[in-house]
Formats: structure tokens, C-alpha cells, sequence
């Protein structure tokens, strides 16, 4: 089933993967310690 | 992914014939441990069934309650309990898993992919559902009973109340968590493994949709766990970020709540307007009216959702500037979507229609989805709004949104799609029953409310004054019409998989996506391992 992703393909879409999560992490980073270092 | 690769090669290498990788495992680990798109898309719909069930069944308590005014089944905390669970159960139980369900199922076969980018972390975005929903039901049972603040949580209520508060808490977390998931793993599959040839603006609508979705899901998700981690910070380690008596703010969560909760509104209709993109072009056996303009109005509808918060909070006491803008950026939402209306329609403008059930519940959509969509407008005008908040009209207004839009989408698309999961056709005659007395029983229910609310009666109540009482009356009895005609639609389903006539490979003349032009009926368990060329 995986034999239709190639290396580049696989390699994208680990950075693409990774990329998203950094962007939710980080957003709720800011939330939080936004108002956390507010108060 | 490469994870898929070894348990496709472990399975191979257990003594099964040659033939046995193109068929699923047997038994119970099938569904515990497989990374088949499909196998998960199926698990999403049936827990966003069992679900729904679950909060029709809360619903129907509601409204047996409100058949007449007085105190007649239980009482009033308990009420409140009930209409924050089935919130709660709805949003994130109901309309988010079964809008994932058909992303599983058909962003791969749309764009020609073998699966999904990260199969195993599918698996875990699914099986994460199962401890968050005992949570949120387990939490009707614990000493207090069930948070009882609504679905939105507002402190300085929810900061008083029990140990059920900080289940519904952890529960939203871990939602949160496998919606992040499912997201970050549709992102990357659409923008990484289309077929040679299907480039973004050849993508089938549906799939269009929820990327512009699962973007949507990445940047609000987290905002709405880091505003439940700060309620629970005030709860139990001595912050107060929401709580007056130490300087906190609760206005601050209402913010915070909605710059998440707006964007969630159209995570919910979003890929419900891909479904409908899909059907109505098949049945009016027509291309789809201004395919680009759909997209851009879908982009447009996403950006604009992060700009129209205020308008849940009008009445907190916001500068008239605040009301003016938030006022105005509401109203703007109503372009990219009367842009999709006028789109369907002009689609179905002299087209070869035919009214098959999916056809039936997309019509039915575009009908009542509008009604919703128009008082939402009502709703935005700052005055009206002061007038009608938290009544029964805001009520009949999100309920034509997302009952007669994102859930009639949802069985549309069941509806449309399920020969080809199951290879085998569902009864057209209990198909149509099933649209009609959903119709009726839909309309009798809510429409009605407007009327309710127009007339002052404020919503979260389980008593009001008697001037109420016939329209509640008829209220009940539609949404018990409602509750009951989607047990017909969940025996079609079940008779349909156990002794359905077979589909055809095309079952809808006018259906052109790759699972109905390039795949046999019934579908093999692995598809498109060697991907298609799209011309």
C-alpha cells in the first residue's frame, strides 16, 4: 500500500506534519502563558 | 507512515495466502489496531452515531420536560446538565467525528491516495474519542451531577461546580487533542499525496473544504484548551485568571471562549458544504456552477470567521465601536455564502434532476440552511441582538444551522456514499420516508422557537410562563416526530450492510469523483496502491 509514496513524498510529509503541530503547540503556548505572565 | 508499510508487511508475513493482503483482518483487532482509512472512517461514523443518539436522547428528556410549563420529569440542575452534555456531546461527539469519518473515507479516494499521510496516528485520533465521551457521561454520575454551566462553559458558574467539571475539562482536552490530529494528518495528506495530475483546483469541493477546515481546526483547537486549562488552574490551583474575587476577568473567557467557539461554527458547516457540492452537481447531472468561486468563498468564509466573535457577547458591555465592527464583519459572511447558494442553485438551473434521498436531504440543506443563515444575519444587528440574546430565537437559529445544515449534510452524504462503502444499495422508499418525516418533524420543532423567542422566553430554562405553552407543546411533539424518524434512518443503514441488493460501480450518473469513475463496487480493502493519472 506505502509502495505509491516515494522518499521526497515521505519526507514532505513528515516536515508538513511536523510543521502543523509546532503551529498548534505554539498557539496554545501563547494562550496561555500570554495571560499566565499577564496576571 | 512508514509504520503502515510494517503492519501491511506483518500481516503478509503470518501464513496468509498471496491473496490475503487485499482483506482485512478478522476479529476485534482489526478495528483496534488498523490504519485502513477506511476501517477508521467507519469507527468515526458509528461513534458519531452512537453519539448522536446519545444526545437526541437528552434532547427528547428537554423536550419532554418543556411539553408543558411546571416541574413534570426532573429537576432543574439536572436540566442544566442536560443541555450542557447535549451540547457538548453534539459539537464535539456528533457534527466534528462524523465530518472526520468522511474525511477518512473519501479525501484519499478523491485525491488518489493509498491513505491517509500518518496511518497510526489516525488509529490514535479515533481510539482518543472513546475515554473523552465516558468522561463526558460518566460525568452525569458523580456527586454534583454533570457540569451544568451550557456547552460554553462560562465561569464564574463553572468554577463552583463539581468533580464533573474537571472530567468535561480533561475530556475537551483529549478532543482537542485527536482534532488537532486528524487535522495535522488531512492537511498533510491532501497537500502531499494527490495523484499525478490532480492538482488543487481539479480536487473534488469535499476535499477543498476540509483542508480549509482542518486549518481552522489547528488554529482554534488550542485556543479553546488553553482557556479550559486556565479554568482549571482557577478551579484548583489558586490562579484567577476568570475569577472576579481575585482580580480575574470573566468577561476575558467569553473572549477567549468565542475567538474559539465562532471559528468552530464553521469547522461544523464547512465540510458540510463540500458534501452538498458533491451531490447536488451529480443529481443535477451538471458540473458544478463556479467551482473557483466556491473555493475562494470557502477561504473567504474561514477568514472572516476569526473576525466576528463579538457578536456572541454583545451584551457584555462592549464600546459601540466593538458592536459596529463586530456588527458589520457578520454581515460580510453572508457574501462568500450567499455566493455557495447561489452556486447550488444556479447548479441545479436546468439540469437533469432527479430527487433521489441524498438529493432530497441536499435540497432539504439548502432550504432550511438558509432560514439559519438569515437569522443569523437578524442576530448580527447589534440592537435586535440585545433584544434576543440568550432567548429561544438564538436557539431556533443555531439549530437551523446545524441540525437542518451540518446534520442533514452528514446523512446526505451517507446517504450518497453508502452504496459505495457497502457495496450494496439502501431502501429508497425508507429513504424517503425518512427525509419527510425528518422534515416535518425538524420544522415543527424549531420553528416555532423563533416565535418563542420573539416573544421574550429566555433559553437554559426548565419552567416559563404560561403564554409559552402551546408553542412548546408543538415544539415537543416535533422533535419527537424528529427524534423517532432517525431510527428508520438507522435501520435502513443496518439492513442495508446485512442483506442490501449490490450497487453498481456508478450508482449516481451524474457522480465524477475518482472512487465512482476508477473503483470497482464493492471497494477492495486497499485502493489506488498504485495511484491514478487525473487528466
Amino acid at each position: 500500500m506505502r509502495h505509491a509514496m516515494v522518499d521526497k513524498q515521505r519526507r514532505n510529509a513528515i516536515v508538513t506534519g511536523l510543521v502543523l503541530a509546532a503551529m498548534a503547540i505554539g498557539i496554545y503556548l501563547v494562550v496561555v502563558f500570554k495571560f499566565f505572565l499577564g496576571r | 507512515m512508514s509504520n503502515a508499510s510494517h503492519a501491511h508487511d506483518d500481516h503478509h508475513g503470518h501464513g496468509g495466502t498471496a491473496h490475503d493482503h487485499h482483506g482485512p483482518p478478522a476479529g476485534f483487532t482489526r478495528w483496534m489496531y488498523t490504519t485502513n482509512h477506511k476501517d477508521i472512517g467507519t469507527m468515526y461514523l458509528w461513534f458519531a452515531c452512537f453519539m448522536f443518539f446519545m444526545g437526541g436522547t437528552m434532547a427528547l428528556l428537554i423536550r419532554a420536560e418543556l411539553f408543558q410549563p411546571g416541574l413534570q420529569f426532573v429537576d432543574p440542575q439536572f436540566f442544566n446538565s442536560l443541555t450542557t452534555v447535549h451540547g457538548l456531546v453534539m459539537v464535539f461527539g456528533a457534527i466534528m467525528p462524523a465530518f472526520v469519518g468522511f474525511a477518512n473515507w473519501l479525501v484519499p479516494l478523491h485525491i488518489g491516495a493509498a491513505d491517509m499521510a500518518f496511518p497510526r496516528m489516525n488509529n490514535w485520533s479515533f481510539w482518543l474519542l472513546i475515554p473523552a465521551a465516558l468522561l463526558l457521561i460518566a460525568s452525569f454520575f458523580v456527586p454534583g451531577g454533570a457540569a451544568a454551566s451550557g456547552w460554553t462553559l462560562y465561569p464564574p458558574l463553572i468554577i463552583q461546580q463539581g468533580v464533573a467539571v474537571d472530567m468535561t475539562i480533561l475530556a475537551i482536552h483529549i478532543l482537542g487533542a485527536s482534532s488537532i490530529m486528524g487535522s495535522i494528518n488531512i492537511i498533510t495528506t491532501i497537500l502531499n499525496m494527490r495523484a499525478p495530475g490532480m492538482t488543487l483546483m481539479k480536487m473534488p469541493l469535499f476535499v477543498w473544504t476540509w483542508l480549509i477546515t482542518a486549518y481552522l481546526l489547528i488554529a482554534v483547537m488550542p485556543v479553546l484548551a488553553g482557556a479550559v486549562t486556565m479554568l482549571l488552574t482557577d478551579r484548583h490551583f489558586g490562579t484567577s485568571f476568570f475569577n472576579a474575587a481575585g482580580g480575574g476577568d470573566p468577561t476575558m473567557f467569553l473572549h477567549i471562549f468565542w475567538f474559539f467557539g465562532h471559528p468552530e461554527v464553521y469547522i461544523m458547516i464547512l465540510p458540510a458544504f463540500g458534501i452538498i457540492s458533491q451531490i447536488i452537481p451529480a443529481f443535477a447531472r451538471k458540473p458544478l456552477f463556479g467551482y473557483a468561486s466556491m473555493v475562494y468563498a470557502t477561504a473567504s468564509i474561514a477568514i472572516l470567521s476569526f473576525i466576528v466573535w463579538g457578536h456572541h457577547m454583545f451584551t457584555v458591555g462592549m464600546p459601540a465601536a466593538g458592536q459596529l465592527f463586530f456588527m458589520y464583519a457578520t454581515m460580510l459572511i453572508a457574501v462568500p455564502t450567499g455566493v455557495k447558494v447561489f452556486n447550488w442553485i444556479a447548479t441545479m438551473w436546468r439540469g437533469e434532476m432527479t430527487f433521489e434521498t441524498p438529493m432530497l436531504f441536499a435540497v432539504g440543506f439548502l432550504c432550511l440552511f438558509t432560514i439559519g443563515g438569515f437569522s443569523g444575519l437578524v442576530l448580527a444587528i447589534v440592537p435586535v441582538d440585545i433584544t434576543l440574546h440568550n432567548t429561544y430565537y438564538v436557539v431556533a437559529h443555531f439549530h437551523y444551522v446545524l441540525v437542518s445544515g451540518a446534520l442533514f449534510a452528514i446523512i446526505a452524504g451517507v446517504y450518497f456514499w453508502l452504496p459505495k462503502w457497502t457495496g450494496k444499495m439502501y431502501s429508497e422508499s425508507m429513504g424517503k420516508l425518512h427525509f419527510w418525516l425528518s422534515m416535518i418533524g425538524f420544522n415543527l420543532a424549531f420553528f416555532p422557537q423563533h416565535f418563542l423567542g420573539l416573544a421574550g422566553m429566555p433559553r437554559r430554562i426548565p419552567d416559563y410562563a404560561l403564554q409559552f405553552a402551546e408553542w412548546n407543546m408543538w415544539s415537543s411533539i416535533g422533535a419527537f416526530l424528529f427524534g423517532f424518524s432517525q431510527l428508520i434512518f438507522l435501520w435502513n443503514v443496518i439492513s442495508t450492510i446485512r442483506s442490501g441488493r449490490p450497487a453498481e460501480q456508478k450508482q449516481w450518473e451524474g457522480a465524477d469523483s475518482l472512487e465512482w469513475t476508477n473503483l470497482p463496487t464493492p471497494m477492495p480493502y486497499h485502493t489506488f496502491e498504485t495511484a491514478p493519472v487525473v487528466k
